[in-house]
């Protein structure tokens, strides 16, 4: 991974989470690979995923935490919440029961994040038109209530995939903007670097700072 | 790599020796957090909800398998008991006859007659009776078999996975230890992340194949044991059935023969006397008060027989109530007919139901017991396709709903009606069924095992000995 440019300002981590088997690998393997993975093998515990985006003209780095849905993971990847700045709530629009779950999930994500955490709402498989099982305006309006974001997105033909992990981005950023996200506490999720001399300090580590598995 | 640096090769080699031992150590942890997990289950720990639920469907299963176990265990006694008691009364029968019959020859009126007769006859019962034992003789011996087989196999099978089970919990209990403090940035942190990951992965894969194994033998379990009791029972029934065919006309026989004859009063007798006293005492005296003209001659007879039990058994109040003795002829062919009508409404239609298993499972196909494994595409594909045969008999018996009636509504009348008892019987003979509604598919293998699961509901083949051994010796 030589010519990754470290020059990014922020560091937002995000969490991916959802019913087991809606989509979640596939969408961080959308956004980081540009590609659809079809043979997914059930996620244990998390897999990491990262790539940089630029939000309002600022390079952000995005640590992507990408989470077990198997209900026998859950005590596991709970852990995993703390710190987010932004997570991902996906659902399957092709199967009503990952939809009725997305209380349970939000409670969790709720619970275990702090109050700023961006939330966006994702129905996943829009390419799946003719099984939708859940309306476009049932999910906005469920999202409206529980002030999320929404969109409704693709991970076989990308279909919005970018735009949910940079509207999250830029919500972030807004936060951080209007003071309502405080970068000095502890697990908001955002981790403030200064845009300086990246190169020194990668020369200056014993032990480089590896970007996760995925890029 | 950067060349030549020092800082950087120190560290690679660092980690290099570090590997390793990592595989002592790795396994140290592995077994380190087994035992935790073992502890936790032997001390009854309250287990995470999540992981619990997730082994749901197993842990009914394996309530299935206790229940099987405990069941067949009970049946054996159950058997043995009866067979112990079956030898009891027919032994007193036979003594009772032998007596009657004894007491009768000295007697020189149509008494006598009746006693002698009534005493044979109860010789020939006592005698077919015993007949009785062979089929539950059978009985035993397969029930045994299948427990030191068939239940003990699969026994074997789930402690395999409990164990997994348990290294697999372990494993999980490791992940959630080392997710605490988790931050991908930090080389030694995925590091270990990642050998938990790895651990889990291979702990999950052999505990979801003995889950999915023992599963599947549960259900096998299940239905195999009901196709031992149909064979068996079969056998059985008909056995039954002809023993009481036969002692009923032997009985019925005794009772038109003597039709018109004058009974005796008989009044409570406190004190065991020799019989032939009492007898003298009874003879010629009127006819019972109110009593109507058909069942009397009977009634005699069984206050005969009643009283000669008192003597036999000790009782003071058996007079009273004629037909608490133990061998009543009149009752016993009311029951033999209450029971024939029963047994003989046993059906659905017998070409129905297999035309409707044979719609349900057309064609054959291999994926009856795929892994889940061999589907990876989805994990919904990954439920459907994993084949538990109780699904077959979810399917045939929702079809089957509609011939079902009330098992209550049983009235001894001539003619057998055909749907009554099915339900029960099927219910009776059927494991629980578990209320999936599985695609119909890919099931000959499966139907061919379930052929002949329930030969009891064939109407025409109860109480005709001929069929039913050509069915059986087939």
């Amino acid at each position: 991974m030589t010519a990754a440019p470290y020059n990014y300002s922020y560091i937002f981590k995000y969490i991916i989470i959802g019913d087991m088997g809606v989509g979640k690998s596939c969408l961080l393997h959308q956004f980081t690979e540009k590609k659809f993975m079809a043979d997914c093998p059930h996620t244990i515990g998390v897999e990491f995923g990262t790539r940089i985006m630029e939000v309002h003209g600022q390079k952000v780095k995005l640590q992507i935490w990408d989470t077990a849905g198997q209900e026998r993971f859950r005590a596991v990847t709970r852990s995993y919440y703390r710190g987010a700045a932004g997570a991902l709530m996906v659902y399957d629009i092709t199967r009503r029961s990952t939809y009725n779950h997305l209380s349970s999930w939000l409670t969790d994500a709720r619970n275990l994040t702090n109050p700023n955490t961006v939330i966006i709402l994702i129905g996943n498989k829009a390419d799946l038109e003719a099984q939708r099982d859940v309306t476009y305006e049932e999910a906005k309006q469920f999202a409206e209530e529980n002030g999320l974001l929404f969109l409704e997105a693709s991970a076989k033909t990308g279909e919005n995939v970018e735009e949910a992990f940079l509207e999250a981005a830029k919500r972030i950023y807004q936060n951080i903007q209007d003071g309502s996200l405080d970068l000095n506490a502890a697990e908001s999720g955002v981790q403030h670097k200064p845009s300086a001399p990246q190169g020194g300090r990668l020369n200056a580590d014993n032990q480089p700072a590896k970007e996760g598995c995925s890029c | 790599m950067e060349g030549g640096h020092f800082g950087y090769s120190r560290d690679y080699l660092d980690r290099f020796i570090q590997s390793q031992d990592s595989s002592v150590v790795n396994k140290f942890q592995q077994k380190y957090w087994k035992t935790k997990q073992t502890l936790f289950k032997v001390t009854g720990k309250k287990e995470d909800e999540h992981v619990v639920a997730s082994d749901a469907d197993l842990d009914a299963k394996l309530e299935v398998f206790h229940s099987i176990q405990r069941t067949c265990m009970e049946l054996l006694k159950v058997i043995e008991q009866y067979q112990r008691r079956i030898c009891f009364l027919s032994q007193e029968e036979n003594e009772l006859g032998r007596f009657l019959r004894s007491q009768g020859s000295q007697d020189k009126t149509r008494a006598g007659k009746i006693m002698q007769a009534t005493g044979k006859a109860l010789c020939f019962s006592s005698q077919q009776r015993l007949a009785l034992r062979k089929p539950l003789c059978r009985l035993y011996q397969e029930v045994e078999t299948f427990r030191y087989r068939a239940i003990s196999d699969t026994w074997l099978t789930v402690n395999r996975m409990e164990q997994s089970r348990t290294e697999y919990r372990g494993a999980l209990l490791w992940m959630k230890d080392v997710s605490q403090e988790l931050d991908p940035d930090t080389q030694k942190q995925m590091e270990k992340f990642r050998k938990v990951q790895a651990q889990v992965r291979t702990t999950k894969a052999g505990f979801d194949k003995l889950k999915n194994d023992v599963c599947q033998k549960v259900e096998l379990l299940g239905a195999s044991r009901c196709n031992l009791l149909s064979h068996v029972l079969t056998t059985y029934q008909t056995t039954l059935l002809h023993f009481w065919e036969k002692t009923s006309h032997t009985m019925a026989a005794i009772h038109e023969s003597f039709k018109g004859c004058q009974h005796y009063e008989v009044s409570a007798s406190k004190t065991s006397q020799e019989p032939t006293e009492k007898l003298a005492n009874k003879t010629g005296t009127k006819p019972k008060a109110g009593a109507e003209e058909g069942g009397e001659p009977e009634t005699a007879a069984d206050q005969l027989v009643s009283l000669a039990n008192e003597n036999t058994s000790d009782k003071t109040t058996a007079s009273e109530d004629p037909f608490a003795g133990v061998s009543e002829p009149e009752a016993e062919e009311d029951s033999a007919a209450l029971l024939s009508e029963i047994l003989g409404g046993l059906s659905v239609d017998e070409g129905d139901f297999s035309q409707q298993w044979t719609e349900v499972f057309g064609d054959a196909d291999d994926r009856t017991s795929a892994a889940p494994g061999k589907t990876p595409e989805s994990s919904q594909q990954k439920e459907k396709s994993f084949f538990l045969p109780s699904q077959l008999l979810d399917q045939s018996l929702n079809q089957l709903q509609s011939p079902l009636a009330d098992w209550t509504g049983i009235v001894p009348q001539p003619d057998p009606e055909t749907e009554q008892a099915s339900g029960a019987n099927q219910n009776l003979s059927k494991p629980a069924a578990k209320a999936t509604a599985g695609k119909p598919k890919d099931l000959s293998a499966w139907f061919n095992l379930f052929a002949d699961l329930d030969p009891l509901s064939n109407p025409d083949a109860i109480g005709k000995p001929d069929t039913e051994h050509e069915l059986h010796t087939a």
